[in-house]
């Protein structure tokens, strides 16, 4: 063997070396979750590597320090509200600011996209206080409605409506179709991979937002996985076999997510940078 | 040996509380230099840090978890965390409860307070009256709901005449069989009353802050000077 | 009819128009351009709870005389001077190692890199937190390997403490950023690698004086959208100092206090003041925009 070899040799094992680790890495606290999850508090804080016998305890802690069933709807109906609000208003505002000319559409747009520097604690105690104004504090409604008309799902349809064929559009017109029914009729079902695309990152947002949610929902039977998990850690009788049920639980639905449309996955999470 | 959270004031408190200091005055100002109660409490939680004779707990869950799980055999807190200890049957027998050692300035006691709830009527509340008027009934006269609470929740009141109740009277096996809810409500009535004033919690952030430069070995004049200096732009 | 292809611009009030962006419209100006503008007018403002007064510039004042502030800033900037270059780095070297079409088991390897985005912020950090405990996982492996002789304070030293939390966000986002590298490194002509290994020109070189060059504009986004993602940090340092329950530090000495963290404990954990709480807030969306500015200012560049 050529020294030249040699090296190409040691430097391939090198480089599966370092992706193995890293891939070892990024997958190792998945594993100890679950395992995690099969074991009593005292032997998850020791650290211990293997499958324990807890898991029924784990579990039974965890369904009656929880009401399960309750906070996993709340998370379900805010993913869900927020989801479909999200992805009709801002598909219909992107459409509409690609297909339809006026006088202030860029200067609109560009205000829209620059609200996307306003960070989230500047915004949060005036929308606190708007929320108290409406009486919304601690409904589910509040959690969604600051979310819905997102100006970077707006920007997203705005930006892949480029590349909605026209003639689609001029061909259903003079078929004599009215703008709504091209738009739910046409557009919707063409772009649909854009929808899944945009449905991924308004899911996984609504699925595991936290601060907004800590905010204006305050008692237990409106809070949502995010939050249990959050302050199942604090509790008076901290149980970490019990959290980690619920760190499980609470993951189950991205991952399924993720394995399900995992092209359209790393297409939302691109975004439209490519 | 007992576990200590540097990041949380909580004994700090109760060392200072005992000799009837708290971060304000009796009028509610900040009061952090020249704070005889104060400095006292941080030069024991110095001694502690320094001496290295504690379990070194991170966050409420560790600090719980040395005690629930037999790593230390002894808790420095409220009368609450009585539900916690209990929480672990096989301990039962094993704990008995005793008063917090006194300082050595005026005014020191062997009795606290540290956390609770309290009970609050807004003045600007439509249904003021009402509200008062149910607090007072209830919270300030019913012995019997003291019994009931404590029997069903573990939850202690600070009311003195709860003490007359059957089930402030009983022995608890679990303290080897002491009559533990007598000798706290014995003590209750002797903790220093202090003025927690607005801004406790601010005030508190910042002397948590400051623990772990204890352990260091700063001396505790140079820390209260910090302190001072963080909470006054905090207190406003 | 007029050319469909070019599509020229119909400058003319289309009532169409205005229904489909109506409603976007409507909620953005009510849940994001009257709080913003509320937030400026109340930052303006100063006293407890409801009971507000107008004060000029005293909460600017008041903030750089505020050594709480400070320290939020410092942290803050500790967090994404660090951590941003180090997760920046690793993703770019994974994506080029995996860019590679002589790897075998890219596709396993890649989503497993990518697998840590799918997590809650907060359900990461308390698997984190679990990991890290005093004598947990880590340090039981860190000792049992013969790293250290005794467990390091994770969670009771300001250094330990803000290096936990570094490492635990770059587990978050490596795979996430590692995702746009290979994106745009598969747009680079591969011929010009070709061109480069015949030459003789090292893996390295190659990597260095070609792939990073060709990547800038992508390498620049990633970098302003970590940092404005760091500058707004606050699930995983509120879960790691406690999870919003009262009193105490947040983090050994206030080590993990971010300025958003800061902005919550103003408004929701002390003697709640909006006004100041509100002046607080302006100092990020100040260094956004500076960021942001930067952004745009080089796409701009880069079309020219």
């Amino acid at each position: 063997m050529t020294s030249y070899a040699l090296k190409q040799r040691f430097s391939s094992i090198a480089v599966y070396v370092f992706l193995g680790v890293m891939a070892f890495l990024s997958i190792f606290p998945f594993l100890w979750m679950i395992i995690g999850a099969t074991n009593s508090t005292s032997d998850i804080v020791k650290g211990k590597m293997s499958f324990g016998e807890a898991l029924i305890v784990n579990a039974t802690t965890f369904f009656t320090q929880v009401n399960a069933p309750l906070i996993f709807w709340n998370s379900a109906k805010v993913t869900i509200i927020a989801t479909v609000l999200t992805l009709l208003i801002s598909s219909l505002a992107g459409y509409g600011f690609e297909i339809f000319a006026s006088r202030f559409r860029d200067k609109i747009y560009t205000l829209i996209l620059l609200t996307l520097m306003i960070p989230f604690a500047a915004l949060m105690i005036p929308l606190f206080m708007l929320m108290r104004d409406f009486h919304l504090i601690n409904t589910h409604l509040a959690v969604v409605l600051p979310t819905v008309a997102s100006a970077y799902i707006i920007f997203y349809f705005r930006q892949s409506t480029k590349a909605f064929p026209h003639e689609l559009r001029d061909a259903a017109r003079v078929d004599g179709l009215k703008e709504w029914q091209i738009f739910l009729l046409i557009y919707m079902p063409v772009m649909r991979s854009t929808y899944a695309a945009a449905f991924i990152i308004v899911f996984m947002t609504a699925w595991n937002s936290y601060l907004w949610p800590l905010i204006v929902l305050q008692s237990n039977d409106t809070k949502t996985i995010t939050l249990v998990i959050s302050s199942l850690g604090s509790a008076y009788y901290p149980d970490y076999g019990a959290v980690m049920i619920g760190t499980v639980l609470a993951t189950i639905p991205t991952l399924f997510v993720f394995f399900a449309m995992q092209r359209q996955f790393v297409e939302g999470m691109l975004g439209s940078v490519k | 040996m007992m576990a200590y959270d540097p990041n949380d004031a909580g004994l700090t408190r109760i060392i200072m509380q005992s000799a009837g200091g708290w971060y304000f005055d009796k009028d509610g100002n900040l009061a952090i230099e020249g704070n005889v109660a104060l400095k006292a409490a941080l030069e024991v939680i110095q001694k502690i840090q320094t001496a290295n004779i504690f379990r070194p707990a991170a966050g409420w869950a560790d600090w719980v978890g040395a005690f629930t799980g037999g790593e230390v055999a002894s808790v420095t807190t409220g009368v609450w965390i009585t539900g916690t200890v209990k929480s672990q049957p096989e301990q039962s027998g094993n704990w008995g409860i005793a008063p917090i050692p006194k300082l050595t300035i005026e005014g020191a006691t062997h009795y606290s307070n540290l956390g609770g709830s309290s009970w609050y009527v807004l003045s600007a509340s439509a249904a003021k009256d009402e509200a008062a008027d149910f607090l007072n009934e209830i919270y300030a006269k019913d012995v019997n709901f003291y019994q009931k609470i404590l029997v069903d929740r573990g939850a202690v009141g600070s009311l003195l005449a709860a003490r007359e109740g059957e089930a402030y009277k009983s022995n608890d096996a679990f303290f080897g069989g002491e009559p533990i809810w007598q000798t706290f409500s014995d003590w209750l009535s002797k903790v220093p009353s202090v003025n927690y004033g607005t801004f406790t919690n601010e005030v508190d952030s910042v002397v948590a802050a400051h623990q772990p430069e204890l352990a260091k070995g700063t001396p505790v004049d140079d820390v209260i000077k910090a302190i001072n200096e963080q909470a006054q732009t905090l207190v406003q | 009819m007029s050319a469909i292809s070019s599509r020229p611009p119909r400058p003319r009030f289309d009532v169409n128009g205005w229904l489909f962006v109506g409603p976007a419209l409507a909620l953005i100006a009510t849940f994001m351009v009257f709080p913003v503008l509320h937030s400026l007018w109340m930052s303006f403002q100063t006293g407890l709870g409801v009971r507000l007064s107008f004060a000029g510039f005293k909460n600017i004042y008041r903030l750089f005389n505020d050594p709480l502030f400070f320290t939020a800033l410092t942290n803050t900037f500790i967090f994404f001077l660090v951590q941003v270059p180090i997760m920046l780095t690793l993703a770019l070297i994974t994506a080029a190692l995996l860019n590679s079409p002589d790897i075998r088991f890219r596709g396993v390897l890649r989503t497993a890199i990518f697998l840590p985005c799918v997590t809650s912020l907060v359900a990461y950090t308390v698997l984190f937190k679990s990991m890290f405990v005093a004598n947990g996982l880590v340090n039981t492996t860190l000792i049992g390997l013969g790293i250290v002789d005794v467990g390091i304070p994770w969670m009771t030293d300001p250094f330990w403490c803000r290096t936990m939390i570094i490492i635990a966000i770059t587990w978050r986002w490596t795979g996430y950023n590692m995702i746009f590298y290979l994106a745009a490194m598969q747009n680079i002509d591969r011929s010009v690698y070709e061109a480069a290994r015949i030459d003789g020109v090292p893996t390295w070189a190659r990597f260095l004086h070609l792939t990073v060059p060709m990547l800038k504009p992508v390498i620049l986004f990633t970098t302003v959208t970590s940092t404005i993602g760091t500058l707004q940090l606050f699930d995983e340092v509120s879960t790691i100092t406690g999870g919003g329950s009262a009193g105490g530090a947040a983090g050994p000495g206030n080590s993990a206090l971010t300025l958003s963290l800061y902005i919550y404990n103003l408004t929701f954990k002390f003697a709640p003041n909006y006004g100041y709480a509100a002046t607080v807030s302006y100092v990020i969306v100040f260094l956004v925009a500076i960021l942001s500015f930067v952004q745009f200012y080089v796409a701009r560049e880069r079309k020219a």
